[in-house]
């Protein structure tokens, strides 16, 4: 009788301790999972925000730049200084769309950068943690209104930025990442529960 | 007759208290679930509507719809913010909080005990949770 009635207690007793033991570890492992994402959401925004604030100095640059070019085009129709202020016109000109390019460049490279790392840092933390993001950004080329010249890249559309970085399963987790601010604003990252 | 009987009412008590140790651990592990999700939607700037039905749906899906309803109309919750959403460039794991929840939860245990010159019929449980998590 003895040996029945403890029976009759450890086993539900053992197979209530193992159940509970598999709650608090998926419990845990739900809490590790939403960490890692968070993570990599958080580096991902700051690689991002990077651009964004490359892409913003660019463009001043470019248009104190385009100041000076605009000078020389105007010191050009002078006789006295056409010839040295021509050759200045073309060598800023030159330099104009050397660095538009370099921008442009230096931002898909930033992004794709900024994928390969997230990726990275998903892969190192389990196999179904994936990352949906646009894989080229869309700039928008700014231009002078009187001489049509360019005038550096613009970040349009900013839910374009907006990456997602999931865990494919039944648990639904994941987190999101955008830019935010622009204009007058500060540029800034920020991040998103879904 | 009598032995079985002296053997029998220990063992009885002991199933119920095992019942009420394990009933408890299955709230706070579910508890534990609902604040921390709900601290990092909130602090993430998460809708209420959506965060309270997303909780519905866990309490349901993992209690039943009875206890499930019934543990949502028992509980308390409370968020305090403390890093506004714009400010996330501060938002790293173990470094300074985007928000802090705590939920309260009353429900009736099975067997009652003295306590304080009054009999108790109620467990409470109190969770918190800090976002990022640590």
């Amino acid at each position: 009788m003895f040996v029945s009635l403890f029976l009759a207690i450890i086993t539900p007793l053992a197979f209530a301790v193992v159940w509970l033991g598999d709650l608090y570890y998926r419990e845990l492992d739900w809490q590790r999972t939403q960490i890692v994402l968070d993570n990599a959401a958080i580096r991902l925004g700051h690689s991002d925000l990077k651009i964004a604030r490359q892409l913003e100095k660019d463009r001043t640059d470019l248009i104190a730049l385009h100041q000076k070019y605009h000078k020389s085009l105007s010191c050009s129709v002078l006789p006295a200084t056409a010839i040295v202020c021509s050759e200045l016109s073309k060598t800023l000109k030159a330099s104009i769309r050397l660095l538009n390019l370099r921008s442009s460049l230096r931002a898909q490279t930033g992004w794709s950068i900024g994928t390969v790392g997230a990726k990275k840092d998903l892969n190192k933390n389990g196999p179904f943690l994936y990352l949906n993001r646009v894989s080229k950004i869309a700039l928008k080329q700014k231009r002078c209104g009187v001489c049509g010249e360019v005038q550096g890249l613009m970040l349009t559309d900013l839910n374009q930025t907006k990456s997602r970085l999931f865990e494919g399963g039944e648990r639904n987790l994941g987190a999101s990442v955008s830019l935010v601010g622009g204009g007058k604003k500060e540029w800034n990252y920020r991040l998103w529960a879904r | 007759m009598v032995e079985a009987v002296m053997l029998l009412v220990p063992f009885i008590l002991l199933v119920f208290l095992l019942l009420e140790a394990f009933r408890r651990e299955v709230f706070q592990v579910v508890l534990t679930h609902i604040t921390c999700t709900e601290v990092r939607a909130r602090a993430l700037g998460e809708r209420k509507e959506e965060i309270d039905l997303e909780t519905q749906r866990f309490l349901t899906s993992a209690l039943g719809s009875a206890l499930g309803h019934d543990i949502k109309e028992n509980s308390h919750k409370e968020f305090q913010r403390v890093t506004e959403p714009a400010e996330l460039r501060w938002l790293q794991v173990g470094n300074r909080p985007g928000g802090l929840s705590e939920i309260w939860l009353r429900y009736e245990q099975f067997i009652g005990f003295d306590s304080k010159e009054k009999r108790k019929h109620h467990q409470e449980i109190t969770k918190r949770c800090l976002f990022p998590f640590s």
